[in-house]
């Protein structure tokens, strides 16, 4: 979705009518009436209203609610107007047909040139009447430089860095490039892309795992893997600086044991969910003593001595019921509760040895491993599947967020896949060409209907996903009799495509996806879209594309760029900045730890089906405040303690704790012109506190924590 | 925090950064009756709005009054066979639990046949926006309808904050930014749970804030300045909620075992309107959600008997609080959904048959509109904005029914004419849906 914005000043009111008389002897608006079939204000065809009453407000520097980025009526460039665009063959052609639409009347080759002529010269008239904008207020140095570096590592600047980058502004690229190598950035790059790629678990694995039960410790460490592991992929795919395409097409994935039993499990046939597993309280004559995994899986005999007597068990396992003991649970049958045995075969270990493992292709000859081998599993560096997974949309994690249905049959999947590739999804005005395609639902295969102009292009497309997965189960199935093929906003791939693979392939070749990226990243950055006209970010997303994807250059080059540090938008600070922030300053990553709920009432960056645009709640709100208040309070009992107790706020040094409070939680290095100021209002904050009756030096500094913790400079992103 | 606090902390802890974020546009809704100012004025007294909605595209229409349709499928359970239900002084067909509902809140229930001229689940948001019509302030570019009220009734109600306060599915916006989602356990969570010893810092706490930033706000960009000012003030409404919000909350949870369920979304909202805390509250009220694929139509039975049910809960909760005459309800999705089911299976999405549902003191009850056959299902017709009758032809063309709710909803919470005919730029006013 695109926000349609003002990028300046508001024109005069009477500005669109009074450009009719500056036009000479042409008339534009005979043209423009015409235009107003479509686009009047009873049926605004892409949101654009050509009725005279504010028409100048509603085309002047407004972004096309169609084509991203360009602007109606450019008051800079009137020439680029997409208006102009749209309706003229050379600068339709000139402007690489933008955004795929097509040219205007529809079914028409455009305008004749002498109304192309007439309408320019209308476009330079109503461009012209604008006010030009009230010049922005420089951005200080500090709030660019503090938004940068807490956005990719939470850290502060340091007194040192903020005098290189006084001294020469070029020094930022630098120091840029040597914060996108520390730990600090990884994880804050994995948590972004774990969002960004849509991993984030809102979804359920019930349908790819059977429901699975088990101790509730492990079930949520298994959706803490299946969520991180895609996110831990691409940042190695990051790290390594291959091209970040392979986002879409990888098939090394990030994987614990556990993780990867989940695969496996999902892979299954039938033949192999019919297997009978047997669970008894004592090993057989026969076993060896003691009794081994290796022996269990080879004989699909469980021993789990622990059984108390009065669980009258199931012995005979379904492999569902397998993996539920794998995790922890044994079925008593009758009122009996069921049994969650403390030290389950699936083991601690197996949720945190991540590595990379490469999903290949499962045969006759080369069966895919059983989920429950799990020797097998632990020392394995490749998997084969029968289902062809290869990148960020055919994961557990993703599936389990956008499942889909035997009615849908992946069109919510594979549009939410569009999403987060390209930032763009379906619209029925998509001019680019279908293929001749059975796989168009009958319902929706009548092109006079409305629902035909996104079908035509969506049906064929989400085939590769149908024949890969169950749409019932998102998890191993037959192929169809469809054939899979990709047209969308004006990109075609000739060749069919039967997996997931060449879907992935497909989505990255698509011209957008250097666009979509750049995008992405500038909502992470700013909280709100860059102009995708503007020529700074068209030349990013260009050196993106031309570093062969490389995400760290596109990061320093937008970093550094006005895109970021000239937004004067300043973001409240949300969850996902929020823990490695002060993590990161203090030096303590265990901050975090235990402040789940406190946490969890503060806003995070979300997605949400359908939607283009990422959730990024930016402005301070009396929720927002009332959640940071409970948050701080609860991390500055966390940051406060005795000398020994090795926390970063020492009780019995309380002035030095005070300095290290602004100078580190708050970022108010000593050279910082705010500084001064901070430390001798917290120090006076310390004395009150300390004043209050009952009060010792530790719940004064916790009350000073608490409130630099409140403050801005932690709570706000660029102060 | 108790009123006789807050005016203690007003007049004395509260210093400088929260008289300027006072000073900045933030009345004392609790102490003050602007509401009562506005109406002396010579306007109407603006309503609060509860808005519920989905991007679902739940099958509301399926049973609503209206959708006694000629030809649609039978209902699919006897809860919901259809019966005459008494709407104000119209007699009209629905399904059995409307007509269960409380005589005086049906003579309040109006509801409007049209069409959202979209189908597909991401248009929620375009719908929100009455497909372009709705503009942001100065008539520049798009805004939600739930943010141009607001807008516009902030003010005149007094309220602590002028966003809406979102707690449904929905991804909604005010002026164009995103707004965060707060379920009602997190609002126990901050305010029925606060420490009573921070009440004792708060004064302290916010005067140290206030001095950190002293010189930033007399000499920082206009963009710090900004967030200074923006900080502050949800620093202050944070304050004026304190415990009160707490105190009304109590109950929620209605089933620790599972939160957040449109009863706890109905009674927070009730509660937050009774402080005023915002313009507007949005909700998800199920109704059988996205039921392509819902064999017998289990799910949209019970969910369209729980979702009355809610309604009833907020009209009772609303009657509690004092709030019956003081705040509007609208039940409006993305699209609605066929009538004629798909054999056994479920429904496909509507774009030109939607029902919506306003409750207010300023409706007049009733069923606006019509649905007619048209290929093989139903569409809403055109409507005559003086009756509200559906029609065939002339009155408001079937395409511009969308903005006329909007329009009308506008007015039912106190919007004039002149406004709302500025801010939302197609339709018209459906006349014959409002009180007189």
């Amino acid at each position: 979705m695109v926000r349609r914005r003002r990028r300046h000043g508001a024109p005069r009111p009477d500005a669109a009518a009074g450009a009719d008389a500056g036009a000479g002897a042409c008339d534009p608006t005979a043209a423009i009436a015409v235009c107003r079939a479509c686009h009047g204000p009873q049926r605004a065809e892409a949101g654009l209203d050509l009725s005279p009453l504010g028409l100048a407000d509603r085309l002047v520097g407004v972004e096309s609610a169609r084509c991203a980025g360009r602007l109606l009526i450019d008051p800079a460039e009137p020439e680029r107007s997409l208006m102009l665009a749209l309706v003229d063959p050379a600068r339709y052609d000139a402007a690489g047909q933008p955004c795929g639409l097509g040219l205007m009347p529809p079914g028409s080759a455009g305008l004749a040139a002498e109304d192309v002529a007439c309408l320019a010269s209308w476009v330079d008239d109503v461009a012209g009447s604008v006010e030009p904008p009230p010049p922005p207020d420089d951005t200080p140095i500090d709030g660019a430089l503090v938004k940068v570096k807490s956005l990719l590592t939470g850290g502060a600047p340091t007194a040192e860095e903020r005098a290189a980058v006084v001294a020469d502004p070029a020094a930022l690229r630098a120091l840029l490039t040597d914060w996108i190598e520390t730990p600090a950035f990884e994880a804050k790059l994995q948590t972004f892309l774990q969002t960004a790629l849509q991993q984030d678990f809102v979804g359920a694995l019930e349908d790819q795992l059977d429901k699975p039960r088990g101790l509730r410790a492990r079930l949520r460490r298994l959706e803490a893997n299946l969520a991180e592991s895609f996110a831990r992929t691409a940042v190695r795919i990051v790290r390594d600086r291959r091209p970040f395409t392979d986002i879409l097409t990888t098939r090394d994935w990030e994987l614990t044991t556990a993780a990867t039993m989940a695969l496996v499990y999902a892979d299954q046939n039938a033949n192999q969910r019919g297997q009978a597993h047997t669970l008894v309280r004592r090993a057989p004559a026969d076993a060896p003593r003691p009794v081994t995994v290796e022996w269990m899986v080879e004989n699909r005999t469980w021993v789990e001595p622990s059984i108390p007597q009065d669980c009258d068990f199931i012995g005979n396992l379904q492999s569902d019921q397998t993996l539920d003991f794998l995790l922890g649970l044994i079925r008593c049958r009758g009122n009996q509760p069921d049994y969650r045995y403390e030290n389950p075969a699936l083991l601690d270990a197996d949720f945190t040895d991540w590595r990379t493992i490469t999903l290949s292709n499962a045969n006759a000859d080369n069966p895919p491993p059983v989920f429950y081998d799990l020797p097998t599993l632990r020392a394995a560096t490749g998997v084969r599947l029968r289902v062809r997974r290869a990148g960020f949309f055919t994961t557990p994690a993703f599936l389990a967020n956008f499942p889909t249905n035997d009615d849908n049959l992946f069109r919510v999947t594979t549009n939410q896949a569009l999403i987060v590739a390209l930032q763009t999804t379906f619209a029925s005005g998509d001019p680019t060409e279908a293929f001749e395609s059975d796989a168009v639902d009958d319902e929706h295969a009548d092109p006079a209907t409305e629902c035909y102009g996104c079908h035509r292009l969506l049906d064929p497309m989400r085939v590769a996903m149908w024949d890969a997965f169950s749409p019932k189960y998102q998890r191993a199935q037959a192929r169809t009799d469809f054939t899979a093929q990709f047209a969308f906003q004006g990109h075609r791939v000739e060749a069919p495509m039967q997996t997931p693979i060449a879907f992935g392939q497909a989505l990255a070749s698509h011209p957008r996806f250097k666009t979509a990226w750049v995008q992405r990243l500038c909502y992470w950055a700013n909280s709100q879209a860059c102009n995708e006209a503007d020529p700074a970010f068209v030349a990013i997303a260009d050196a993106f594309e031309a570093s062969g994807y490389d995400l760290k250059a596109l990061l320093v080059d937008l970093f550094a760029s006005p895109l970021v540090l000239d937004v004067p938008l300043i973001s409240v600070t949300r969850a996902n900045h929020f823990c490695p922030l002060v993590e990161e300053r203090m030096g303590d990553a265990t901050l975090c730890n235990g402040l789940g709920d406190a946490l969890g009432l503060i806003p995070k960056d979300e997605f949400s089906r359908g939607d283009t645009v990422p959730a990024m709640a930016s402005l301070p709100s009396t929720f927002g405040f009332a959640a940071a208040e409970a948050l701080c309070q609860r991390l500055a009992g966390k940051l406060v303690g005795g000398a020994n107790t090795g926390r970063p706020l020492n009780t019995a040094e309380p002035e030095a704790a005070v300095r290290q409070v602004v100078e580190r939680l708050m970022g108010l290095h000593t050279g910082h012109p705010r500084h001064d100021a901070a430390l001798a209002a917290l120090q006076a904050h310390y004395e009150a506190a300390r004043a209050l009756p009952e009060a010792t030096n530790g719940s004064a500094l916790r009350e000073v924590a608490a409130v630099a913790c409140l403050s801005p400079d932690v709570m706000g992103v660029g102060l | 925090m108790q009123r006789r606090q807050l005016l203690k902390l007003g007049a004395g802890g509260l210093a400088g950064l929260c008289l300027r974020s006072l000073a900045t546009g933030i009345p004392a809704g609790l102490l003050a009756g602007p509401r009562a100012a506005w109406a002396q004025a010579g306007g109407v007294a603006p309503q609060s709005l509860i808005l519920c909605t989905s991007p679902s595209g739940d099958p509301f229409n399926a049973h609503a009054p209206g959708c006694d349709v000629p030809g649609a499928s039978a209902p699919p359970d006897d809860r919901l066979r259809r019966v005459n239900v008494q709407l104000g002084e119209a007699r009209v067909r629905a399904a059995q639990p409307w007509a269960a509902l409380p005589r005086a809140m049906r003579d309040r229930l109006a509801f409007v046949l049209h069409r959202t001229n979209v189908n597909a689940h991401p248009e929620h948001a375009k719908v929100m926006r009455l497909l372009g019509a709705a503009k942001g302030p100065g008539g520049n570019g798009e805004d939600m309808l739930v943010s141009l009220i607001a807008r516009h009734t902030g003010d005149a109600l007094g309220t602590i904050q002028r966003e809406p306060v979102n707690m449904s599915r929905a991804a909604m916006t005010y002026q164009g930014r995103v707004l965060g989602r707060v379920s009602p356990t997190q609002l126990v969570d901050l305010f029925a749970g606060a420490d009573p010893a921070l009440e004792n810092l708060v004064p302290l706490r916010d005067q140290t804030l206030d001095a950190l930033y002293a010189d930033l706000k007399a000499s920082g960009t206009r963009a710090q300045r900004d967030f200074l000012d923006q900080y502050a003030r949800s620093q202050h409404q944070a304050r004026q909620l304190g415990q009160s919000l707490g105190a009304l909350l109590q109950g929620i949870p209605a089933d620790p075992d599972e939160p957040n369920t449109p009863a706890d979304q109905v009674r927070a909202a009730a509660a937050m309107a009774s402080l005023r805390v915002a313009p507007a509250y949005v909700l998800t009220i199920p109704f059988g959600g996205d039921n392509h694929a819902d064999p017998g139509l289990v799910d949209e039975t019970e969910q369209t008997i729980a979702g009355i049910a809610a309604f009833r809960l907020l009209w009772t909760e609303l009657g509690r609080l004092g709030l019956q005459d003081e705040v509007t309800v609208c039940q409006w999705n993305v699209f609605g959904r066929t009538f004629e089911t798909r054999g056994n299976a479920g429904r496909n999405h509507n774009s030109v048959a939607h029902t919506a549902m306003i409750l207010g003191p300023r409706v007049k009850a009733g069923v606006y509109g019509a649905y007619a056959r048209q290929g093989d299902d139903f569409a809403a017709q055109g409507i005559n904005p003086r009756t509200g009758a559906g029609v065939a032809s002339g009155g408001i063309a079937p395409g511009e029914t969308l903005a006329s709710l909007g329009k009308t909803l506008c007015a039912a919470v106190g919007l004039d004419d002149a406004t709302i005919d500025a801010e939302i730029r197609a339709g018209q006013i459906i006349r014959g849906a409002l009180a007189s």
